[in-house]
């Protein structure tokens, strides 16, 4: 049993859900400043109310969570999984929709969930590979459909919402609290953190801290806190333990098929290639390629390093164009207007 | 590392039960140079636990004949450690297999002192099939340098080298794919040169499997995820490739066995293999 | 038939231009570096040893030999060379700008490429068909190995590589191990 420290008192008057209408319901919500804690951080209202106009057909609780040493969301489920479902129910009455599915990653909350007697909600079980938990890869295995990169799940009738949402969202409707503290897998264990918690609290020595999982958080640069999307703080590895050798692993099992190992390549040599740039784009941080590479080495810091370089190169070309058109509309300004002159001069001239 | 060394076991134990104790002294004599040569490039011990200095070490000690004298070993094992991996930025940078650049310079420097002779039988069946003049390969067949189904001697080699290289398939250090497809390319190339045993064939596909280097390279040389192609694409071709370009080395050249040079060849395309299949896959 | 295919074979690996004979060494170094620049050079020397071929085996059968003036040849075949070289420049200008552009530099610096003179005096003796596929097949030989060890040179840009060897240092290195691999074909054809 997770222990909960002791919370505020609800700032809310507990509402009955079941009758009240969609809009109050999302007042709460907003009011509450409930975010996507699966990491995204997108706020709850903004893509609910998106998935009211657009209309629902699906409600899905995300409970994959494939992050290597991450079971955050796992022990929530175990625990409060009645609180995670009332979640998603009031979800569904809220969009108007009666198709709700969990979707989980491991046998044992699949068990669980099948010995509550849970009737009005269907359980799918998908497989733990590191990119499953991701919104529109999750989509894809569920339902077999693809969405545009262009538009967002919820314009396409599905709603996806991560079971720490869900939760959060049951409490904050039914009853009343505001979202001041969430699981986090700290140091491979579970415990409830309050928001705003700095990471020094769990750093027991001079060692550096990830804000997120190994494979895919963060280096703490002194100044890091929890906060409601956080889903895990652990030790760093330390940067470049050994070489690469090549192998190839990470470029098979790339969800994307990016080719990994190039890039790596590319940001460490003198001159960067920059026929690689789209791939840095790409790239949305599954750490798959973090967890099977045999030479330990943080393939994600060296791929978001390179995005920022790549967009800084992109920002600087911008400006570089506009300077260059600015300087040629100058140059035809002055051009048309010594024409123009002359031509003045010209007619002057003749009269 | 650890799972190579042991995989290359059951190879030295018939290498040295066939040839004598002289080949411990060559594979240790090359082991440790390379060994040397990794403290003194990186000025630390901390990188000999990679193994990568010890396999390479293994593997040129392999290559050369039981007879060669030690510092033809030592110079291999130098260029090999210094030259071929340290020059390019160590581990993970080299662009050509170490132990084969290693190997293929004393060939070329020491062209006398690295002739294999078999200690038992003389000349080994691939060097009597690299200068017979006319005669068939049924008149040379019937020589002591044949045996049951491949060269006499290299074919328990080459047989202890494939267990070795089965059980890293089976520890999943190296996939299928790429020895496979050396073999492929050495059976398909000897089948389609063997006109059935006139005075230019070279043998059948099962005698240049078990013949020479094959397993030992196949397994244990081109399969460097370090000087290998990491595209599907190009594994298929480096490889296909390294298995042809040996086996036309075997029988057009002057050279008796030839995947030092295959591999080394093959190496030089991998860059491009990349480059190609990169450019497929990102447009496909 | 054989015999013209082991004259290509032979040209184009077993004594290929640049990592046996050791000839055109300048542009396989110097415009190595991307394989941007590679290609177009691969594509302007074949392009040169093939013309030259047709016009230096010309000269040296019709002109020089009834003349008995063989010992002229190598001034012959440099003013051969050059005037095919400028008149190419010109021509490619003319019909096609854009592959002017793109070759640059390096086509008026094929005059000074000594794999051509090498390879006008190695096939002045040989019959017209033969000179020909010589000529394909040196230039097979010297593309391929163009191309391959630019796409390779890419790659010797790591941070890893120790300072002393940057650059072009550990690139003749490479070469070095490229001439050591094609050593493998010796004895072929």
């Amino acid at each position: 049993m997770l222990e909960r420290t002791t919370r505020p008192p609800p700032e809310y008057e507990p509402l009955d859900w079941s009758s009240a209408a969609p809009t109050s319901i999302l007042a709460r919500i907003d009011e509450a400043g409930i975010v996507g804690m699966g990491g995204a951080g997108y706020p709850t209202v903004s893509k609910l109310a998106s998935g009211l106009h657009y209309g629902t057909e699906h409600v899905v609780a995300n409970g994959v969570e494939c992050e290597p040493g991450v079971h955050a969301d796992r022990s929530l489920m175990r625990q409060h999984l009645s609180q995670v479902i009332e979640g998603l129910h009031i979800v569904g009455h809220c969009l108007g929709c009666d198709q709700l599915t969990l979707a989980v990653a491991d046998r044992e909350t699949y068990r669980i969930f099948q010995s509550s007697d849970i009737a009005d909600v269907k359980c799918e079980i998908v497989s733990d590979h590191p990119a499953n938990g991701e919104e529109r890869t999750l989509i894809k295995s569920l339902f077999d459909q693809t969405i545009p990169p262009s538009a967002y799940p919820s314009q396409h009738g599905i709603v996806v919402l991560n079971v720490a949402t869900l939760f959060a969202i049951c409490e904050a409707v039914r009853d009343g609290y505001r979202p001041t503290d969430r699981v986090v897998t700290v140091l491979d264990e579970d415990r409830w953190v309050d928001v705003n918690t700095s990471l020094s609290a769990f750093c027991s020595d001079e060692s550096q801290m990830r804000l997120g999982s190994v494979a895919t958080g963060t280096i703490d640069r002194g100044d890091a806190t929890i906060d409601l999307t956080t889903n895990a703080v652990a030790h760093d590895r330390g940067k470049l333990t050994r070489a690469c050798i090549h192998c190839g692993w990470c470029d098979d099992v790339c969800p994307r098929s990016l080719p990994v190992e190039a890039m790596l390549r590319s940001q460490q040599s003198t001159s960067p290639q920059d026929d690689l740039e789209p791939h840095f784009d790409a790239c949305f941080e599954c750490g798959a390629c973090v967890v099977v590479c045999p030479s330990e080495i943080p393939l994600l810091d060296w791929i978001r390093q390179g995005k920022l370089e790549a967009s800084a190169r992109r920002l600087k070309q911008r400006a570089l164009k506009r300077f260059e058109r600015r300087n040629q509309r100058l140059t035809q300004h002055l051009s048309e207007e010594t024409d123009a002159r002359e031509a003045r001069i010209r007619t002057r001239h003749e009269w | 590392m650890v799972h190579v060394m042991v995989a290359l076991l059951p190879g030295i134990a018939v290498h040295v039960a066939l040839a004598g104790w002289q080949t411990l002294v060559v594979i240790g004599a090359t082991t440790i140079a390379a060994l040397v040569t990794e403290i003194a490039c990186t000025r630390s011990a901390r990188d000999l636990a990679d193994g990568s200095a010890t396999v390479t070490g293994l593997l040129i000690g392999l290559c050369l004949p039981a007879s060669t004298l030690w510092f033809v070993c030592l110079v291999a094992a130098i260029i090999a450690v210094a030259i071929a991996k340290h020059a390019f930025g160590g581990l993970g940078n080299n662009v050509f297999n170490p132990a084969m650049a290693g190997y293929a310079a004393v060939l070329l420097a020491y062209p006398a002192l690295v002739v294999e002779f078999d200690t038992v039988s003389g000349a080994t069946a691939l060097e009597q099939l690299a200068h017979r003049g006319s005669t068939t390969i049924e008149e040379v067949s019937t020589t002591q340098a044949f045996g049951a189904f491949g060269a006499a001697n290299h074919e328990w080699v080459n047989l202890a080298f494939l267990i070795g290289g089965l059980y890293l398939i089976a520890v999943r250090v190296i996939s299928p794919l790429l020895p496979l497809c050396v073999i492929a390319g050495i059976g398909i190339t000897a089948f389609l040169l063997d006109d059935g045993g006139s005075s230019t064939s070279h043998g059948s596909p099962l005698f240049n499997w078990f013949a020479g280097g094959t397993m030992l390279s196949a397994f244990f040389i081109a399969t460097d995820p370090v000087t290998s192609p990491s595209n599907r694409v190009g594994i298929v071709v480096y490889a296909l490739g390294i298995g042809a370009l040996a086996m036309l080395i075997r029988k057009y050249s002057s050279w008796p066995d030839g995947f030092a040079f295959a591999v080394l060849l093959a190496n030089c395309f991998v860059p491009l293999l990349e480059r190609i299949g990169r450019t497929r896959t990102s447009t496909s | 038939m054989s015999e013209l295919l082991a004259l290509f074979i032979g040209i184009a690996l077993v004594n290929n231009f640049v990592l046996v004979q050791f000839l055109g060494l300048c542009p396989y170094v110097g415009t190595s570096q991307r394989l941007e620049t590679a290609v177009p050079m691969t594509l302007a020397t074949a392009f040169v040893m093939i013309l030259t071929t047709l016009l230096t085996h010309t000269l040296y059968n019709f002109l020089l030999v009834p003349l008995g003036l063989e010992y002229l040849r190598i001034i012959a075949f440099i003013f051969a060379i050059a005037s095919v070289v400028q008149m190419t420049e010109l021509y490619i200008r003319q019909i096609s700008p854009v592959l002017h552009q793109l070759l640059g530099i390096y086509l008026p610096l094929i005059t000074s490429n000594c794999a051509i003179l090498g390879l006008a005096l190695t096939i002045a003796e040989l019959p017209l068909h033969q000179a020909m596929v010589y000529a394909i097949g040196g230039a097979v030989g010297f593309g391929v190995v163009l191309v391959a060890f630019a796409s390779l040179r890419e790659r010797l840009q790591s941070e890893a590589i120790p300072r002393a060897f940057r650059g072009t240092p550990v690139a003749l290195l490479a070469a070095g191990f490229m001439a050591l691999a094609f050593a493998g074909f010796r004895g072929m054809g």
